[in-house]
């Protein structure tokens, strides 16, 4: 029952547990910071959705304990947070560095919603792509800012 | 107001109000440590209702997860915050001992107490004891020790390293 959802959800972590093979060694400090920055916001930000009635996640794991998805709040957000900033063409100009936002963004929203159409993983309720969008480019803005200001780097509040 | 709702009300407000007594050159290390403690008492009640070790009758988010939140966002990254931030490096061992002893009962008790007296949590049917408490919470504060002390002692011998003279 539910074999492309619950195969969606191993291959995920699975995925997510051999990216983490790719942080540079001299990054792992910064990489397991990042992580708690963003499941800081994950966590409030995914119940507030769930209980709002917003989005809803008929298979997922930990059912009896959470009705949110614990996979993306706990492990996919915060590894695409840690890619996100360790990869950061930060000497770049603006135009580069928004781009780079758009096509991370993108890539998740795309994927988010093509696992909405045709699986269970993810029900919108009253929820559209663009909510996805823009609270991702919000959530990993705000990642960013605390990162920046956490490792003592240059104008934490720009892009 | 019912009990619980003051309860909770209560530690979040306490937790709070603690913060401006945070040296400015801790921040980060306050920062960190709440995180990281917030990070695995999250894991931690998720499992216990998962595995029908406890249910959280007095839940903010109702909807969204059977755990209770307030406790798991503010009292218990608050008191582990302050048990990195007081901890004693330079005194003898028994007064580190006492100081875990302190927080991790600290921890428990309100854990325990929140179960026999209120409805913001209930231990199901044999696991009431206190001793599954402190071991919960001895695991993660060793976890969240072990991860600070590593994650700040790269950072002084990052430090140290600058200050070579070449």
């Amino acid at each position: 029952m539910y074999l492309i959802e619950r195969l969606i959800i191993g291959s995920v972590w699975l995925i997510c547990l051999v990216s983490v093979i790719f942080i540079p060694k001299n990054k792992r400090r910064e990489a397991t910071a990042i992580m708690l920055f963003t499941q800081l916001h994950a966590w409030i930000l995914g119940s507030l959705v769930v209980e709002a009635g917003l989005i809803k996640y008929p298979v997922r794991e930990l059912s009896k304990a959470n009705s949110s998805s614990f996979s993306f709040e706990y492990f996919v957000l915060p590894l695409i947070c840690i890619f996100f900033n360790l990869y950061y063409p930060e000497n770049k100009p603006l135009a580069t560095k928004l781009l780079y936002y758009v096509k991370i963004v993108s890539a998740f929203t795309f994927t988010e919603v093509i696992v909405e159409k045709y699986t269970l993983v993810i029900d919108y309720i009253h929820w559209n792509w663009y909510y996805t969008f823009i609270s991702m480019f919000f959530v990993i803005f705000i990642v960013r800012v605390i990162y920046k200001w956490f490792f003592h780097l240059e104008k934490p509040l720009s892009l | 107001m019912p009990i619980e709702r003051f309860v909770l009300i209560a530690i979040a407000v306490l937790s709070a109000s603690t913060i401006f007594y945070i040296p400015k050159t801790d921040y980060r290390k306050a920062f960190l440590s709440a995180l990281i403690f917030q990070a695995t008492t999250w894991f931690v009640s998720l499992m216990l209702v998962q595995t029908d070790m406890v249910d959280y009758h007095a839940r903010e988010f109702a909807k969204a997860s059977r755990a209770v939140f307030t406790p798991q966002f503010t009292l218990y990254p608050t008191l582990f915050m302050w048990f990195i931030l007081l901890f004693p490096h330079n005194k003898k061992i028994i007064f580190k001992v006492y100081h875990c002893a302190l927080f991790i009962s600290l921890n428990s008790w309100f854990a325990y107490f929140a179960g026999m007296y209120t409805d913001i949590s209930e231990f199901t049917k044999g696991h009431n004891h206190i001793y599954i408490t402190y071991c919960l919470f001895t695991a993660q504060y060793l976890l969240g020790y072990t991860y600070i002390h590593w994650f700040f002692k790269v950072d002084k011998s990052k430090e140290r390293r600058k200050n070579v003279p070449d």
